[in-house]
């Protein structure tokens, strides 16, 4: 008997603990106005994988940073941030509704997602229609902005890529002879594809050949092999970081020397065991995570601390950047209400990490690029245009 | 015409690994009747395996290559593990359920492996110095010789094992009649697991010649890999060794094939019409033997 009576006692100790600590953290929400929820999507299993990973992270990281400055400041008054929901897309179109669906059952203020472009215009449509703000930080397809007045990126648009990626081919590089390779499964790969081709054909004396692949493709011989034949002296390869070590491989073994470059999903490349290969390879990007200014090396220590190399790349900043410049619009607008954000995002400016962000009337960021390239297989800063 | 040849080089290359895959298929489906799925996640598993033991064996002076044995050993272990605690317990229940616990083991390995490695694909440093082979304007990938000797002498070592040893015997009776097999004195449960011994260990070669071709692994390398071997050993003809190696390395140059003179972007297309049409019109494959099944 004298058991039970302890372990009765240890329960109603437990209980009563517990209720005290929920009542401190009510007291804690007390001293806010309110509570601003926001939601994010990324892909979190699935072959992607890894972008969704550092995603959630900064996304949770920049959320705890805005509480601990104080929270969001609207009309002289705090209010917490908070996230309803992070949901899982797995990289799938399909996958990508039910996440969206799952988000936009609460009451938010704005929806941060997603990352492959497929999955982000899976459920623009019925955004725009339901009046929720979505802020892409990584679908760079060049129509997903023009779906509506609600939809907007913290990255810049393939229709903006796929000139500076031609630019860069032609006027960096002198190329005269393009060679493009190019996934058609992929609505990023083929929109940029397509985009860059559109402004080679609008420069004089420089002939370009198309060839197509798959995103699960880990063989490239023969698109590298007919590239050779036509004597391309640039190739460019605009598809997802996951493959692109078995295509610079295959076509440095090949005998292909020249510039291999590629767009911003080159992002968190591999090229451990194959560095020398790397050479003479570029990107465009959305950030230099080695850049020695104070935005970036504040995110990057902040990212360490907290969870570790892993995840910390490109994608995990547009996250983080998204979550604080929506703060800031809420702050700049005093309020938080998606169809006054949106207007406000078209007229403000925010230093991202990755330079100054603004809105052109579509949505659409207008940022600079930046160029990476591998020294010794070192992500390296090349440039800027 | 330097295009041509050097098309039949890349697409060697590339057949050779899918005979070696096609190799496992064919195997555990000539002795227990059955499609394991699972055997693409193997291949996974011995890649895995291999990224982690390369920097280990280096480190300890010894050739990176004899990581291969630890992958083996892994690869043995999950194999004999998965049919022992997935299949062993539906044998008996019909092949479409066979078929779709396979399908289900192919999954727990592949979100396994998600769980335990991440999604990040990672690259398996090299593991041989080989020069590459150059021929005038024709580049043959040093690999592919090493491939194509593995995948033969794999072949050849298989056929002599089941043709001339007592197990092989052992083995070739079980799927003619498993009861009937009991009666003689076979051990048909240990002769299953030895298949699958076997098998897993060959998705281990598999996966050292692969991330010598294909540097960059993740846990979904064995989808693609996975059911390309599987159109592979279909069409050399499921359950015959050789076909195996005849499928896989023709797939290949087909596969090379298509996307240098036809279309680069569906070529996938095509070799799934390959599978669809050698099951329509010839579905004993090039050089299976034509039985019925027996009802």
């Amino acid at each position: 008997m004298k058991k039970k009576g302890t372990k009765r006692l240890v329960m109603l100790s437990a209980l009563t603990m517990s209720v005290m600590a929920l009542s401190c953290s009510a007291a804690a929400d007390d001293d806010y106005a309110g509570t601003i929820y926001l939601a994010g999507i990324a892909p979190l299993t699935g072959s992607y994988a890894s972008w969704g990973e550092g995603a959630v992270n900064a996304y949770n990281l920049a959320i705890q940073e805005v509480n601990a400055a104080g929270g969001v400041t609207i009309d002289g008054e705090s209010y917490k941030l908070e996230s309803a929901v992070f949901a899982d897309d797995k990289s799938d179109a399909t996958e990508a509704v039910s996440a969206y669906n799952n988000c936009a059952s609460y009451d938010i203020s704005a929806l941060i997602g997603s990352c492959a472009s497929s999955c982000t215009l899976s459920f623009v449509e019925a955004a725009q229609e339901a009046g929720i703000l979505v802020v892409t930080p990584y679908s760079t397809n060049a129509t997903i902005c023009k779906t509506g007045d609600y939809i907007f990126r913290e990255c810049f648009s393939d229709a903006d890529q796929g000139p500076t990626l031609a630019k860069l081919a032609t006027e960096e590089f002198s190329a005269k002879n393009i060679a493009v390779v190019a996934a058609e499964d992929s609505d990023y790969c083929a929109g940029l594809a397509e985009a860059m081709e559109a402004a080679l054909d609008d420069i004089s004396d420089v002939t370009y050949e198309h060839y197509g692949c798959v995103t699960t493709d880990t063989d490239y011989t023969a698109q590298i092999s007919k590239a050779i034949e036509q004597g391309a002296d640039v190739i460019i390869y605009p598809n997802n970081y996951d493959t692109v070590p078995n295509f610079v491989r295959q076509a440095r073994d090949a005998g292909f020397e020249g510039p291999i470059l590629g767009g911003d999903a080159w992002d968190g490349t591999d090229v451990t065991g194959y560095e020398s290969k790397f050479d003479n390879c570029y990107y465009l990007a959305h950030v230099d995570l080695s850049a020695d200014t104070e935005a970036v090396q504040s995110y990057v220590s902040a990212y360490r601390d907290a969870y570790g190399e892993d995840g910390l790349n490109a994608v995990s900043s547009l996250y983080y950047d998204t979550v604080k410049m929506l703060v800031q619009a809420m702050e700049e607008a005093n309020s938080y209400d998606p169809a006054v954000l949106k207007d406000t995002l078209l007229s403000m400016e925010y230093e991202s990490m990755g330079g100054t962000i603004s809105y052109d009337e579509n949505g659409d960021a207008q940022k600079p690029f930046t160029i990476e390239t591998f020294e010794d297989g070192a992500l390296t800063y090349y440039g800027s245009f | 015409m330097a295009k041509f040849i050097q098309s039949l080089a890349n697409g060697l290359n590339l057949g050779s690994i899918y005979a070696l895959t096609a190799l496992g298929y064919t195997m555990v489906y000539g002795i227990i009747r059955m499609i394991n799925f699972a055997h693409g996640d193997f291949i996974m598993v011995g890649g895995f395996t291999l990224f982690y033991m390369i920097p280990v064996m280096t480190k300890i002076g010894l050739p990176a290559w004899f990581s291969v044995f630890a992958a083996i050993i892994v690869c043995v272990f999950v194999g004999v593990a998965t049919e022992q605690i997935a299949y062993k317990p539906v044998r008996g229940q019909g092949s479409t359920t066979a078929l779709i616990t396979a399908l289900g083991m192919s999954l727990v390995l592949e979100n396994g492996a998600l769980v335990l490695f991440g999604s990040a694909p990672r690259n398996v440093p090299p593991m041989f110095d080989l020069p590459l082979l150059k021929f005038g304007e024709i580049t043959i990938p040093p690999q592919t010789v090493l491939t194509l000797a593995i995948g033969i002498v794999a072949m050849i070592l298989l056929t002599l094992f089941v043709r001339y040893t007592k197990l092989g015997k052992a083995m070739r009776a079980v799927p003619e009649d498993k009861i009937a097999s009991t009666l003689v004195g076979i051990n048909v449960n240990r002769i299953i697991t030895i298949t699958f011994a076997i098998g897993s260990g060959l998705a281990a070669v598999a996966s050292m010649m692969y991330t010598t071709s294909y540097v960059s692994i993740k846990n979904e390398l064995g989808i693609t890999l996975g059911l390309k071997a599987f159109v592979a050993a279909v069409l050399g003809g499921i359950g015959s060794v050789p076909g195996a190696m005849a499928g896989g390395l023709l797939l290949g140059i087909i596969e090379i094939m298509v996307k240098v003179y036809m279309l680069p972007g569906t070529y996938e297309a095509v070799t799934y019409l390959i599978l669809i049409l050698v099951l329509l019109i010839r579905p004993s494959g090039l050089m299976g033997k034509a039985v019925s099944e027996k009802v």
